[in-house]
């Protein structure tokens, strides 16, 4: 039995095939009948192959889901951090400002 | 006596900010700068990808249109599978802003001049009060003012290098889960990506130069050089994939150096090479969308 993968693998090569330079321009040769019914085959393969991509996709996005709530709290602490380092310089900086005034009233008096 | 002991017990301060704090500050902001850039990396893979899956079925509804005039209910048919499959990727790069976001955030924090500032207002304020010492004609407490600014940055960057490694050893797991994910998530991409480039070229090869030329006439005078630039271009893009495929191992190697980044068995060299590696993946990308964009 197959794997999603090797599946996948077969059909886009079949689809490669089936629209590769020299199918195409064979087909473009025939008549209207051969034609429809050779591009019923390639839509299905197509298709069949759309649904397949589909769902391996959506199942990575299924699996993704489930951790963004912990990176969101993840960026909240960080933001958290961030100010909590910005109120420790914001606080440094207005003990700074006191004691420049302080240096300049005791010039004054 | 008084003045040494503090210029002593100013020093051994100094000694212990330095053996506690900073020391994985520069590696740490090293992998925060790699996971910005990994997931800008990805974020520009997965706009790629949603530009190959609208430009792939293009070319094969062009195709399908050779073969036999196609009808509006082929087109809405088509829409919807692109639709389809442009909401997936949306999704995914969606998500990957959320881990973009995070490493913004961790590189905020590596990257913050608050410890620069702290010294500075630190030094502001000895000076100040060394002012106001000699007004008041007291000895001076401050022997050497520098010290203490340099201690009051080096208690800063010990403070944001314990949070960043707090926080790298607490969501350690998260992100590692995440990364495995992302994995997959890239193998899965190189097969979907590598499919569409092969149908554009072909479709392209077919309608740009083998039609032009199987044709009854022979291609005008006028036109032979655009025929024998797209078949160059046609080459080129071919070794510039070929490019692209090896230098995306840079994006699957980012878990192992964020592995061993946590759990301190990394080294700036390799953390620098990965950066760099990354970088020229990035780079390839931008220049794939310029070649892509020559050939139409």
């Amino acid at each position: 039995m197959l794997t999603t993968n090797q599946l996948l693998s077969e059909l886009r090569t079949s689809v490669e095939e089936l629209y590769s330079p020299k199918v195409q321009l064979e087909m473009e040769q025939q008549p209207e009948s051969v034609k429809q019914q050779f591009l019923k085959q390639r839509a299905q393969t197509s298709n069949y192959l759309h649904n397949l991509e589909t769902q391996e996709l959506k199942k990575l996005v299924e699996k993704m889901k489930p951790l963004e709530s912990e990176l969101k709290k993840a960026i909240q602490d960080l933001n958290r951090e961030l100010q909590s380092i910005n109120n420790t310089v914001k606080f440094i900086s207005s003990i700074n400002a006191v004691t420049r005034v302080l240096a300049r009233l005791v010039m004054i008096f | 006596m008084l003045p040494k002991f503090r210029q002593t017990f100013i020093l051994v301060a100094v000694v212990a900010a330095l053996s506690t704090g900073c020391r994985y500050q520069k590696e740490y902001s090293k992998i925060t700068e790699a996971g910005n850039q990994y997931t800008t990396a990805v974020d520009q893979l997965l706009s790629k990808a949603s530009d190959l899956q609208v430009d792939a079925s293009s070319e094969q509804l062009l195709l399908d249109d050779k073969l036999s005039n196609q009808t509006q209910e082929a087109y809405d048919n088509l829409n919807k599978q692109d639709q389809e499959m442009l909401q997936i990727i949306s999704d995914m790069r969606e998500h990957n802003r959320l881990l973009q976001r995070y490493f913004h955030k961790l590189r905020q924090l590596a990257r913050s001049d608050a410890p620069e500032e702290t010294q500075k207002e630190i030094d502001g304020i000895a000076s100040n009060i060394q002012t106001i010492s000699s007004r008041l004609q007291t000895s001076s407490f401050f022997a050497n003012r520098g010290i203490l600014g340099r201690v009051g940055k080096l208690v800063i960057n010990a403070k944001i290098d314990g949070a960043l490694r707090k926080e790298l050893e607490k969501r350690d797991n998260t992100i590692l889960q995440e990364l495995t994910i992302q994995e997959s998530m890239l193998g899965s991409l190189r097969g979907f990506m590598e499919h569409r480039i092969k149908l554009i070229q072909d479709a392209r090869e077919t309608r740009l130069l083998i039609r032009p030329l199987i044709d009854k006439e022979p291609i005008e005078a006028g036109l032979a050089q655009t025929w024998i630039d797209e078949r160059r271009q046609m080459f080129l893009f071919d070794q510039h994939i070929v490019e692209i495929k090896n230098a995306s191992s840079a994006l699957k190697e980012f878990k192992d150096i964020y592995k061993a980044s946590v759990e301190g068995n990394i080294n700036s060299a390799r953390l620098n090479n990965a950066l760099e590696d990354i970088n020229t993946f990035l780079a390839l990308l931008v220049d794939t969308k310029q070649t892509i964009n020559s050939t139409n």
